[in-house]
């Protein structure tokens, strides 16, 4: 028997690349850590809202960095430019 | 594997610590011993809690305000850890404050990984072990610790499963990122409008750009009119920096010649008082020789004044002489009379010399009366004294005789010879010589009488004689004192001291009326020089006034003459200027005629330069100052012309600056605002493509789910039946079922129809319920995540003697390696192990 509830294998059945399925894995193990404890759970054994928040957070801490990179630089120039006039 | 565990106040346990062997441990023990404890305490410290204890201080020894356990274990890796975790338990409520630390134990000593004293949480802790040994809580819960009551449940299903093989991970996260997707493409809808904003932008930033362009051509234009402007005023600047020159000069000239009328003005008023001053005095000559003639005068009235003067002195020489003399003999007179009151006064005490004289010689007579009669006492004395140490001496030796008899009245013996005395002659001696006694002793006592009268009266003689003496000497210290003063009279002060005084008054007041005669001339000689004094002065005070006006008349020549020259000058210096500033004004004025200023303009200074011209060879003030005032006037207005130009010019400058500045700010404005929906629309593109990552990542989740629930039922099932044909001595069933919904197990025993099946828990004999659900416990620690060490705590309690100890000793073919923890108390001796361990 081959199989085991190992993330990473499953993941690698998939389309991924490496730092996507690495990415992928650790925030599974992360919200298993959150499953792990009955203080995020309801009684459905689904995660409450703060408990899903936080793994929004972490998602968006993963993969949106990206996004803002240049943004405080900017907004730096920005406010120069402003105190200048 | 676990290697070793200490526990501290940890439930029944104060301090223990256990090694354990990598394999097969048997933990054995009496009831409450605290084997499942060591359980807890690894559950604790892995975790930080322990299923069914809600709080912290449960696990606490009893009193205890502190709980610890340490592990030390081998991870996946092959390196060993050292977990240590502890709790301190505060206060009555006994809340507890947890501290955690794991490091890795390398050949050179332990390094830190994680701890709470450095900030870590534990989630890094619990991911951390994952990592490591392969386990969470639920997989702990789940696949690594069994006990009884856990054995026999798992069989009817457990929901959490899905919890533990990530079925529920994996769809949360699909369901998050599903959110997260959808959230994202509502915003990426905005693109186009975004897109059409920015059009827009671009174009009204073009349209500012060039009003900008036309604002800054205008800005050119005005700046070259002003630039002309300035230049001009600088031309209209030196034509009136020559006409001030002009005025400056003309100025001074002017005052030059109101200076030469002023002066000439002067001389004529000067003459005119030299004519009068020589009509009232005369002239100069004349005034000196009667001042000569007047000063011969005045020479001989001080002659007179001196001789005068001379002759006074000597008189008050003479009389201050005259009153020292008086003063003189007038003290020897005062003295001469206070002696004669002193002599009249001694003279009146004492009396006379002759009376004193007469005294002395009497006193001196009673002297010697007294001195003869203190002779003859002081020899009564001398005798009575003498007499008084006789009869004292005949008294004694008649004292010793009698004595001497009254001691030898018995034998009565002569005191020269020793021949015996006939007493009775003896007592006769004695009648004899005590009448002796008794007359002595009259003798003597009439004798001392006449003694002390002697004494008293030699005393009252002494007592005289000093007195007399003393009154010698009084008297006689008078008479000298008389002597003396008498003396002194005779020889110092005579009869005509009285005369000499008369005298001297007499030519005193003789003397001082020769002064007074003398002095009246002297203020007579006095009267007579002031009044020449007087005279001459007047004289000198005419000679002066003349020399005054003569200084005044040469003078005003001389200042009149300067005047003259400076007038000279100044007409030549104005001449100059003027030819200068024609020059200057026609040179420019041809700058001006290429500029194309209006010709009335400069036909004026035209005109103004050929009368320029003309002053030069007619000089008049008059028309200097005409042409003076018209160039000013015309310098002032064609300035005041540009200057007011040139403000308007200003004034249009600052406003298309401040026009341009209003554009750039548009533009700048357009630019930050096209720079943002720029960047707007590239983080919408951003996520655009997130959103798609997203949605691929959902699909990633929501497959995974779906492969992990098909797989996990068919591979347990089949993990169930092997695990249990190896526990079991028997070989009971065909097959075994997962219900995927709910994970409860069903089995077909052997000989059944393999379409028919039981559910487990309900299948008949409790030896036979937990054998299957030791293999399904078994099962799960396999299949979900290798368990590194399995806890096994009394599994066995309903099985029968037989099946319980060959179950237990085949455990760790069982469990394929996997490091074994079995806590019993029953038959410990038959179950063969690696290691036994005693609580």
């Amino acid at each position: 028997m081959s199989f085991k509830f190992n993330i990473s294998e499953i993941l690698t059945g998939f389309e991924l690349s490496e730092r996507e399925r690495s990415n992928l894995a650790r925030l599974f193990d992360y919200t298993n850590f959150l499953y792990d404890d009955e203080t995020n759970l309801t009684k459905t054994f689904n995660l409450v809202k703060g408990a899903r928040e936080k793994l929004m957070e972490r998602i968006s801490e993963m993969f949106e960095s990206d996004l803002f990179e240049d943004e405080s630089i900017e907004a730096e120039e920005e406010f120069m430019e402003e105190k200048g006039q | 594997m676990i290697q070793s565990i200490r526990v501290k106040n940890f439930r029944k346990h104060e301090d223990l610590t256990l090694d354990f062997d990598e394999k097969f441990n048997l933990i054995h023990g009496r009831n409450n011993a605290g084997k499942s404890t060591l359980f807890y305490g690894i559950e604790y410290c892995l975790f930080g809690n322990v299923q069914g204890f809600k709080k912290i201080a449960q696990l606490a020894k009893f009193k205890k305000n502190a709980v610890g356990v340490q592990l030390i274990f081998h991870g996946k890796d092959g390196n060993t850890y050292k977990l240590q975790r502890m709790h301190k338990l505060k206060g009555k409520s006994k809340s507890a404050q947890g501290f955690y630390t794991l490091k890795k134990i390398t050949d050179v000593g332990e390094v830190y990984l994680l701890s709470s004293d450095h900030g870590n949480r534990e989630e890094d802790l619990s991911l951390k072990i994952n990592q490591i040994l392969g386990i969470s809580k639920r997989f702990f819960e789940t696949g690594v610790h069994f006990y009884q009551g856990s054995v026999s449940d798992i069989l009817s299903g457990d929901k959490k499963l899905d919890i533990v093989f990530g079925i529920k991970s994996a769809i949360a996260l699909a369901d998050v990122f599903k959110d997260k997707a959808l959230e994202f493409e509502r915003e990426i809808k905005n693109i186009p409008v975004f897109e059409s904003n920015l059009t827009q932008s671009k174009s009204e930033k073009e349209e500012y750009r060039k009003k900008l362009s036309s604002q800054e051509k205008q800005q050119a234009t005005i700046n070259e009119d002003i630039k002309t402007k300035e230049n001009e005023l600088k031309t209209f600047e030196t034509f009136k920096s020559s006409s001030e020159t002009l005025s400056d000069v003309v100025l001074q000239f002017e005052n030059k010649k109101r200076a030469l009328d002023d002066i000439k003005l002067k001389e004529e008023v000067i003459a005119k008082e030299k004519e009068d001053t020589i009509n009232k005095f005369g002239m100069k000559s004349s005034i000196e020789k009667s001042l000569a003639l007047d000063k011969k005068s005045l020479d001989e009235v001080k002659k007179k004044l001196e001789i005068s003067e001379k002759q006074i002195e000597a008189i008050q020489q003479q009389i201050r002489k005259l009153e020292k003399d008086k003063v003189e003999t007038e003290t020897l007179l005062g003295q001469k009379k206070k002696l004669s009151e002193e002599l009249d006064a001694i003279v009146k005490d004492v009396g006379g010399k002759e009376d004193l004289e007469k005294k002395l010689t009497a006193q001196k007579k009673d002297s010697k009366d007294i001195s003869k009669k203190l002779a003859t006492l002081e020899k009564k004395n001398e005798e009575l004294q003498k007499f008084f140490r006789d009869i004292e001496r005949e008294k004694g030796d008649i004292e010793g005789i009698l004595t001497r008899r009254e001691q030898s009245k018995g034998k009565p013996i002569c005191e020269y010879c020793g021949a015996p005395i006939d007493p009775a002659k003896i007592k006769d001696e004695i009648k004899q010589f005590k009448a002796k006694l008794t007359k002595i002793d009259e003798d003597i006592n009439s004798n001392e009488k006449k003694s002390a009268d002697i004494k008293s009266e030699l005393l009252q003689l002494r007592e005289d004689e000093k007195a007399i003496e003393n009154s010698i000497n009084k008297i006689t210290a008078n008479i000298e004192k008389i002597e003396n003063l008498s003396n002194a009279l005779e020889t110092s002060y005579g009869e005509e001291l009285d005369t000499k005084l008369d005298g001297l008054k007499d030519s005193i007041i003789k003397e001082e009326s020769k002064l007074e005669s003398e002095k009246k001339n002297l203020t007579i000689f006095r009267q007579k020089e002031q009044e020449q004094l007087k005279k001459m002065n007047e004289f000198q005070s005419q000679i002066e006034k003349i020399d005054e006006i003569e200084v005044k008349v040469s003078k005003i020549q001389d200042e009149l003459e300067d005047i003259q020259t400076q007038f000279s000058e100044g007409k030549d210096n104005l001449l100059e200027t003027i030819k200068r500033a024609k020059t200057q004004i026609s040179e420019n004025l041809k700058v001006i005629k290429k500029k194309g200023n209006e010709e009335s303009f400069t036909t004026y200074f035209e005109k103004l330069i050929v009368r320029m011209g003309d002053i030069t060879e007619n000089f008049s003030l008059k028309e200097i100052q005409s042409i003076k005032d018209d160039l000013k006037e015309l310098v002032v207005k064609k300035l005041t012309e540009i200057s007011t130009s040139l403000s308007h010019l200003t004034e249009q400058k600052d406003q298309i600056l401040t026009e341009i500045e209003e554009t750039k700010d548009h533009v700048k404005r357009l630019d930050r605002q096209i720079a943002n929906t720029e960047k707007e629309i590239q983080i919408l593109h951003k996520k655009e493509t997130i959103a798609e990552r997203y949605r691929s990542y959902q699909n990633v989740f929501k497959d995974a789910q779906s492969i992990i629930r098909e797989n996990a039922s068919s591979i347990l099932e089949e993990k169930i039946l092997e695990m249990h044909k190896n526990l079991s001595t028997t070989d009971e069933f065909d097959k075994v079922f997962i219900d995927s919904n709910d994970y409860s197990l069903s089995v077909t025993p052997k000989g059944l129809d393999m379409n028919e099946s039981y559910p487990a828990a309900l299948y008949e004999g409790g030896g036979h319920r937990l054998m299957l659900g030791l293999s399904y416990k078994f099962s799960l620690g396999k299949v979900i995540g290798d368990a590194p060490f399995l806890l096994i705590d009394e599994p066995t309690e309903f099985m029968d003697v037989e099946n319980r100890v060959n179950l237990l000793s085949n455990l760790p073919t069982i469990a394929e390696g996997t490091q074994i923890l079995l806590i019993t108390h029953q038959d410990v001796d038959k179950i063969q192990c690696d290691k036994r361990i005693g609580i």
